[in-house]
């Protein structure tokens, strides 16, 4: 019929395709969004392909170049484009390296806190009563501990490596998903999708994983973007204060504290992790407020 | 197959709440339902009428298993089901609920929405599940090509199809349709009205309807139930029950149907006061404080469900129909009458 | 006098997916006293039409019309002071859904009384005795007690009562109900519907009444106006539209209601084919082409003209003639 607005295509099709453009020009209007994903994106693919990227190897000392300054520098070493550190390693890799260790403590991290958080979430949301009840009261002891002294005095117990660093950020970060994942399940457990599966007779599994989960996931990943960045700054808080990876491996926290002593007389040395570490948290942070305003808009 | 053993029998149920009433006084009881018998036979439509709060969707919820009673039995083919057999009981009775909005998992695509329940009960091979949500699809008037289609891109009516074909797939023996289409328009009423009789033909499958539309309850069903706070108050054949009713309440309801061709004015006889609160039930007859009928006995004594005809129960101490002067037409006990008389 | 005239009406909402066009050129008239019912299914504009009328339309909406007096009085260039005078003062509207419609963190008291001392003035003491005789009126005991208590004490049928007393509260001249008792039982239906009526008997009010309901049109509706994709498609007294419908649509709607006494058994309900039409196209030509029994050739190609019969039964269709039984009672 003369009805249907395009040809071969229903209204509903035609209004689909014409949300997805609009859904794509509010993504790509949205500029905080835009830079988050991009900076966050370039990271990624940095730590991925860091043995490709890296002009140096990151351990390999010059002890005879050391605290080369940066390009920018009148002094600066024609062969390191960041200069060197108090032990000659090419700043640049061991930047590019240390892009590596972030990112995979922040994804290994909010993995382990993101399954414990959701799974504790769901259960007490969806069975509420006694159920809910223990886990609230769980995740308000967990709410009451500090995490940084807590993260502190595990590590100097059971040892720092990169292992136990990524183990125990990811056993401390889960609150927020269990906050999230729990409240968003009320409002969906009493939706009548959910109670036509409890009618089919689906196991407690699918519909926790299949009917749930699926419908909720907006929120959490909005959750996931700030547990990353908190995971990233938490690794380097504890490795700056020697607790978190062990040297040689070129962590951006660890090579903060290392450049502590040298700061004064050659200042890019902390800089330059530190603006890094600024960024990429920046980036995560602005991807997800993009992610949850996009997400909004489309419901 | 016997004809004798209904497929459906419940016998007394009674669920009730704890409910907190505000933020000083204690958790109070609410009683949803008051011992219900209720029988659906193979093939039958069954009507359930009532308004808001008066326990028929508690009742639906617990034919379905959803929620336990706090007592009585519910049985299918003369064998109680219990929590434990779940599955076997989901493979008989399904649902078809009334909010074609909120009944569909909105991140599935509808060919997995209808195919899940053969995928649940492993019933078919995957190639042969596609082709029976084609059948199915075809039969429930749904366009093949929206099968790919999420929740979302569907009309209202396209919705309930789709609830009413993922109910249909398994085959099951009984439906229990809560107000399936109190949220349609009135001509996408019609659609889904016809479709449920159409497959009650084609199927022979069992229904209970449950709605608070007095037409639509009319036009669907054979036998019916009126509910009123958490009590049968009139059953009977759903033509005898309309031509004539034997309880005020079932009147009243009668009289609060409009159909757009009588031009008989709004209603002269009217209902007193507001619907009573399941927290704070009246004493006796539930139903006594808006009835024109009521005396001193209905006041006091609950009336129960007795023979007003031929295959009619009716909850009232004066029905309508009867001539029993001030008589109360109950097995009360003598005492009570001296006091009304 | 008409009491209220518009002409022309039209209602787009911008939406993500392009201009949704709710309203496409409506007329409306009530006179003091009557009752004038839209009728149309979910999406026909409806309720557009009536958040125009009272300038309450959502920000993303843009809305002109050719005429709109209130009283003989142009509304379309009044300023915002006039609106907000008129509104809920000479104007007001009654909503669908009795939970949503109070403010939960107000008394009955704060939210009744405040209207009238906005636009009527007045002490305490006056608005007071208004608030507890319109309490009464509507049916409510106890109304003075009732006056301290929050929206959440109160059940549906007592908040829609609330409701329609909060907009009596000044007098209005007009009211508008939007499907106010759908949200509602149906034996509380019949019992708002007959105060209702009584109050616009009573006051003299024009009324506007939005529903979905052909049954409950059939017992409040002086005038009807039948709406289907924005357009009003066929209008006309009560008994001219129920008992003499001349526009295939209204013809649909009635076969597709169950009637009392038929059982499915015995007989199918009538149904309409197919689906509404786009809402985002501009569209001249009939909007119930796409789905009516009696279109012909000329349907696909010319707009539909208005087929007026006797007492202003009119209907907007190529194919039908109006043979109103109306002509001789209006």
């Amino acid at each position: 019929m003369s009805d249907i607005p395009l040809s071969g295509q229903t209204e509903a099709e035609h209004l689909r395709t014409l949300r997805k453009k609009a859904r794509r020009r509010a993504v790509l209007a949205h500029r905080g969004l835009i830079f988050g994903l991009t900076v966050v994106l370039l990271v990624a693919f940095v730590a991925v392909f860091a043995p490709l990227l890296a002009p140096y190897d990151p351990f390999a000392q010059n002890l005879s170049l050391r605290l080369a300054p940066p390009f920018w520098h009148d002094t600066a070493s024609p062969e390191h484009l960041l200069g060197t550190d108090q032990l000659g390693r090419d700043y640049l890799s061991r930047l590019i390296y240390g892009a590596r260790i972030s990112m995979g403590i922040g994804f290994g991290a909010i993995l382990i806190s993101g399954l414990i958080g959701c799974t504790l979430g769901l259960l007490a949301g969806y069975f509420g009563g006694k159920v809910d009840a223990v886990i609230s009261t769980i995740i308000t002891v967990r709410l009451s501990m500090p995490i940084i002294l807590i993260a502190l005095a595990v590590v100097a117990v059971a040892g720092a490596s990169l292992k136990i660093v990524i183990a125990v950020i990811g056993l401390l970060l889960w609150d927020q998903f269990a906050v999230v994942t729990r409240t968003a399940t009320l409002q969906v457990r009493s939706l009548e999708y959910i109670r036509s599966a409890q009618a089919i007779g689906c196991s407690l599994s699918h519909i926790l994983i299949r009917e749930i989960l699926p419908n909720i996931r907006a929120p959490v990943i909005v959750v996931a973007t700030v547990e990353l960045a908190h995971a990233i700054l938490l690794e380097a808080a504890l490795s700056f204060l020697g607790l978190g990876v062990q040297a040689p491996l070129p962590s951006w926290g660890l090579m903060l504290s290392e450049a502590k002593t040298f700061m004064f007389f050659s200042p890019w040395i902390i800089t330059l992790p530190g603006v890094c570490l600024f960024i990429l948290t920046l980036a995560i942070n602005l991807l997800g407020d993009g992610l949850r305003d996009v997400t909004a808009r489309g419901k | 197959m016997t004809m004798s053993k209904p497929l459906l029998r419940a016998k007394g149920l009674v669920q009730s709440y704890r409910v907190k009433s505000g933020l000083l006084s204690g958790a109070r009881e609410l009683h949803a339902l008051k011992g219900i018998d209720l029988t659906i036979n193979r093939g039958e439509i069954v009507g359930l009428v009532g308004e808001s709060g008066c326990g028929k969707s508690t009742l639906a919820r617990i034919l379905l298993g959803l929620e336990q009673p706090v007592s009585g039995t519910v049985e299918v083919d003369g064998v109680p089901v219990t929590q434990a057999d779940k599955r076997a009981r989901a493979r008989r009775i399904q649902p078809v609920f009334q909010d074609p909005y909120g009944s569909l998992n909105p991140s599935m695509i509808i060919r997995d929405i209808i195919a899940l329940p053969l995928k649940v009960h492993q019933i078919c091979p995957a190639d042969e599940r596609m082709r029976r949500v084609a059948r199915l699809a075809d039969q429930v008037g749904l366009p093949a090509r929206l099968l790919d289609a999420v929740p979302g891109e569907l009309s209202g009516g396209q919705r309930q199809r789709v609830a009413i074909a993922r109910a249909l797939i398994i085959e099951p023996e009984l439906l229990i349709c809560d107000e399936p289409t109190s949220a349609l328009d009135v001509s996408v009423q019609a659609q889904i009205l016809n479709l449920l009789m159409d497959l009650r033909r084609d199927t022979g499958v069992a229904m209970l309807f449950i709605s608070h539309d007095l037409a639509v309850v009319e036009y669907m069903t054979d036998r019916m139930f009126v509910m009123y706070l958490g009590q049968i108050v009139e059953t009977g054949p759903t033509a005898d029950v309309f031509s004539a009713p034997g309880h005020h309440y079932t009147m009243a309801l009668q009289q609060s149907v409009f159909s757009p061709d009588d031009d008989a004015g709004l209603p002269t006889t009217r209902l007193k006061g507001n619907p009573p609160s399941p927290l704070d039930p009246p004493t006796g007859c539930a139903f006594h404080p808006r009835c024109e009928a009521a005396t001193g006995t209905c006041r006091e004594i609950s009336p129960e469900l007795v023979d007003l005809r031929k295959g009619g129960l009716c909850a009232c101490h004066f029905p309508l129909g009867v001539d029993s002067g001030n008589t109360p037409l109950t097995r009360s006990d003598p005492h009570a009458l001296r006091e009304s008389g | 006098m008409t009491l209220l005239s518009v002409k022309n009406l039209r209602v787009n909402l911008r939406t993500d997916a392009g201009r949704l066009r709710a309203v496409r050129g409506v007329d409306i008239s009530v006179e003091r006293g009557q009752t004038l019912c839209l009728v149309g299914e979910s999406g026909c504009g409806k309720s557009m039409a009536a958040l125009a009328m009272l300038g309450l339309l959502p920000p993303s909406a843009e809305w002109s019309a050719d005429e709109m007096k209130l009283d003989g009085v142009s509304l379309l260039n009044a300023g915002q002071s006039t609106l907000s005078n008129i509104r809920g003062n000479r104007v007001s509207m009654i909503f669908q859904e009795p939970m949503t419609a109070l403010n939960p963190t107000f008394t009955i008291r704060d939210q009744l009384c405040g209207v009238y001392r906005r636009h009527k003035g007045g002490n305490r003491a006056q608005a007071r005795e208004r608030a507890i005789y319109l309490l009464e009126r509507v049916g409510i005991s106890n109304a003075r007690n009732r006056l301290d208590q929050y929206p959440h004490e109160l059940s549906g049928g007592l908040r829609q009562r609330v409701l329609i007393a909060m907009a009596l509260m000044c007098e209005p001249e007009l009211i508008i109900c939007d499907e106010p008792t759908t949200a509602l039982d149906v034996t509380t239906q019949a019992q708002i519907l007959v105060l209702l009526a009584e109050l616009r008997e009573e006051l003299g009010m024009g009324m506007i009444f939005i529903t979905h309901d052909l049954g409950v049109v059939s017992r409040i509706g002086d005038h009807i106006n039948v709406m289907y994709a924005g357009r009003v498609v066929e209008s006309g007294t009560r008994d001219a539209v129920l008992g003499c419908a001349s526009h295939p649509y209204t013809q649909g709607l009635l076969r597709s209601v169950p009637r009392p006494g038929v059982n499915g058994l015995q007989s199918r309900l009538g149904t309409i084919p197919g689906t509404v039409p786009s809402f985002y196209q501009a569209d001249p030509l009939c909007p119930f082409r796409g789905r009516c029994e009696r279109k012909l050739p000329i349907c696909a190609s010319q707009a539909p003209p208005v087929r007026s019969g006797a007492g202003h039964h009119s209907a907007l269709c190529h194919n039908t003639e109006i043979s109103s039984i109306a002509g001789n009672s209006a």
